[in-house]
C-alpha cells in the first residue's frame, strides 16, 4: 500500500460517517473539503504515528493541507 | 489547518469580559463554573493569585479561545491547567495549537515558581493528552468516569457520545521534592514506575499500622453537576475506618458516580489505609504528584455502570498500561 493510500485509509477511519472514498482525492483539502478540525488533526496524527511508527509534532498539521501533502510529509519523515 | 494570526494575551481587568463571551459561544449560560461569566470575580481571583488565564484574540481583537490555570489541589504551589476552550467558529484554525503551546509551557505562562502543573486531559479525544505528552508532561493517573459526557456541548469533543468521560492526570514537576514518600506495598512497584519520569524522590516502605488516635484530616471537593466527589486525605487518624464507612454512605446518598480519594504519601500508614479502602470497593487510580507537597496515591470507586473502555482514547503507552493495571486491580478486588 502506498503512503497516499494509507493516508486515505486513515482519514476514512477518522471521518467514516461523513465522507466516502470518492471524496478522498489526492488534492482534497483537509479543512475546506473534508472538514477536519484541530481534534480531527490530532487523531489523524495519532493514527499516523501508529501506522508509520514515527513521532509527529502537532505543528505538522500546518504542512498537511491536502491528502497528497500529508502523504508527502509522511514520506519525508519516514525516509529519514 | 487554516492559518490565522492569533495573539495570546493575559486576562486582566480590561479584557475579563471577553472570557464569558468565549464560553457563551459553546455553552450559552450553562457552563457549570459560573465564575467565567463574571469579570469582577475573575479579576479578584487573578489578583489573589488563585487564577492566571489567557485569551486568544484575532487580529481584529475578537476573542477566539481561552485557557486558564488555577489552584485546585491542597498544595497551593500546584497549578491545574484547565478550561481550555475554542469558539467553534475557529475550530478549523490553529488557535487550539497556539493555546496548547501556551498552556503546556510554564515559561510562557510564567508559572515556573511552583511545584508543578497538572492537567486532567479528557479521554474522549486525544488533543490535550497529545499536547501534554509532547510538552514533557508525564501521565500519572487515570480518573475513571470523572465527567458527565452530556456536558460536552460542541458535538465534536465527545464524538462517541460517551455517558461518562475519564481523564488522564498528567504532570510536569517544577521543583525538587524534599520529603520522603511512603508507598503502599501493593502498589509500590507500579507507583515507582509512574514516578520514574519525575524528579528523584526517596521511597520508603509503608509498614506502619493504622493510628489508634487522632482525627483524619481531609479536604473535599464535590462537583454536583458531574456527580464526582474528590477527597484529599492529608493525614490518617484513628477514625479512618469510620471515615471510610461514612464516605461510602454519603456517596450513595448523593448519587455520586465517581468517588476519588487521594492519600498523602507522608503518612507511614498509607499501606494499611489503602488496604482498608480496597476492602471497601476502591481500586487503584495512580500517582498524584506533589498533591500535598508530598505525593498522593489515588484510589477510586465507581457507583455507575461500567466505564466505556472501548471508546476511551489513551495516547501514551503509560496511559494504556495504567488502564490495564487499573482494570485488573478492580477485577481482583471485587
Amino acid at each position: 500500500m502506498t503512503t497516499l493510500e494509507k493516508v486515505r485509509t486513515l482519514i476514512l477511519k477518522l471521518k467514516k460517517k461523513n465522507i466516502t472514498e470518492a471524496d478522498l482525492k489526492p488534492e482534497a483539502l483537509l479543512v475546506e473539503n473534508l472538514r477536519l478540525d484541530s481534534l480531527d488533526f490530532t487523531e489523524l496524527l495519532v493514527l499516523a504515528e501508529e501506522a508509520f511508527a514515527i513521532s509527529i509534532p502537532q505543528e505538522a498539521a500546518k504542512e498537511m493541507t491536502t491528502i497528497a501533502s500529508a502523504a508527502a510529509y509522511l514520506d519525508k519523515r519516514t525516509a529519514k | 489547518m487554516l492559518e490565522e494570526m492569533f495573539q495570546i494575551v493575559a486576562v486582566g481587568k480590561n479584557n475579563a469580559h471577553h472570557v464569558g463571551a468565549v464560553f457563551r459561544t459553546l455553552y450559552g449560560e450553562d457552563f457549570p463554573v459560573k465564575d467565567v461569566y463574571q469579570p469582577d470575580v475573575l479579576w479578584r481571583e487573578i489578583q489573589a493569585e488563585k487564577l492566571t488565564a489567557a485569551l486568544a484574540l484575532t487580529a481584529e481583537g475578537h476573542p477566539a479561545g481561552y485557557i486558564s490555570f488555577f489552584k485546585s489541589a491542597p498544595n497551593f504551589r500546584l497549578w491545574e491547567a484547565g478550561n481550555m476552550l475554542v469558539d467553534p467558529a475557529y475550530a478549523q484554525s490553529d488557535v487550539a495549537l497556539e493555546l496548547a503551546r501556551y498552556y503546556f509551557d510554564p515559561t510562557m505562562c510564567r508559572l515556573t515558581d511552583s511545584d508543578g502543573i497538572f492537567s486532567e486531559a479528557v479521554c474522549c479525544h486525544y488533543f490535550t493528552q497529545v499536547s501534554a505528552i509532547k510538552s514533557g508532561f508525564a501521565d500519572c493517573a487515570l480518573e475513571l468516569d470523572q465527567l458527565d459526557g452530556a456536558s460536552f456541548k460542541d458535538g465534536k469533543s465527545n464524538k462517541a457520545g460517551m455517558a461518562r468521560v475519564s481523564c488522564v492526570l498528567n504532570f510536569l514537576e517544577l521543583s525538587d521534592p524534599v520529603e520522603s514518600v511512603y508507598f503502599p506495598d501493593r502498589y509500590n512497584e507500579y507507583l515507582r514506575r509512574l514516578a520514574a519520569p519525575l524528579r528523584p524522590r526517596t521511597f520508603l516502605a509503608s509498614t506502619a499500622a493504622l493510628p489508634v488516635a487522632g482525627d483524619t484530616v481531609r479536604e473535599d471537593k464535590y462537583y454536583d453537576f458531574a456527580k464526582t466527589w474528590k477527597v484529599a486525605v492529608r493525614s490518617i487518624g484513628g477514625d479512618w475506618t469510620t471515615v471510610v464507612e461514612k464516605l461510602l454512605a454519603e456517596a450513595v446518598r448523593r448519587q455520586v458516580v465517581s468517588l476519588q480519594v487521594v492519600l498523602n504519601t507522608a503518612c507511614p500508614a498509607i499501606g494499611e489505609a489503602t488496604e482498608l479502602l480496597r476492602r471497601n470497593g476502591f481500586f487503584f487510580g495512580g500517582l498524584a504528584p506533589r498533591w500535598f507537597g508530598t505525593d498522593g496515591v489515588l484510589m477510586q470507586q465507581l457507583f455507575g455502570g461500567e466505564p466505556d473502555y472501548e471508546e476511551t482514547k489513551l495516547y501514551s503507552p503509560t496511559a494504556k498500561e495504567l488502564m490495564a493495571f487499573i482494570r485488573e486491580d478492580r477485577e481482583t478486588g471485587r
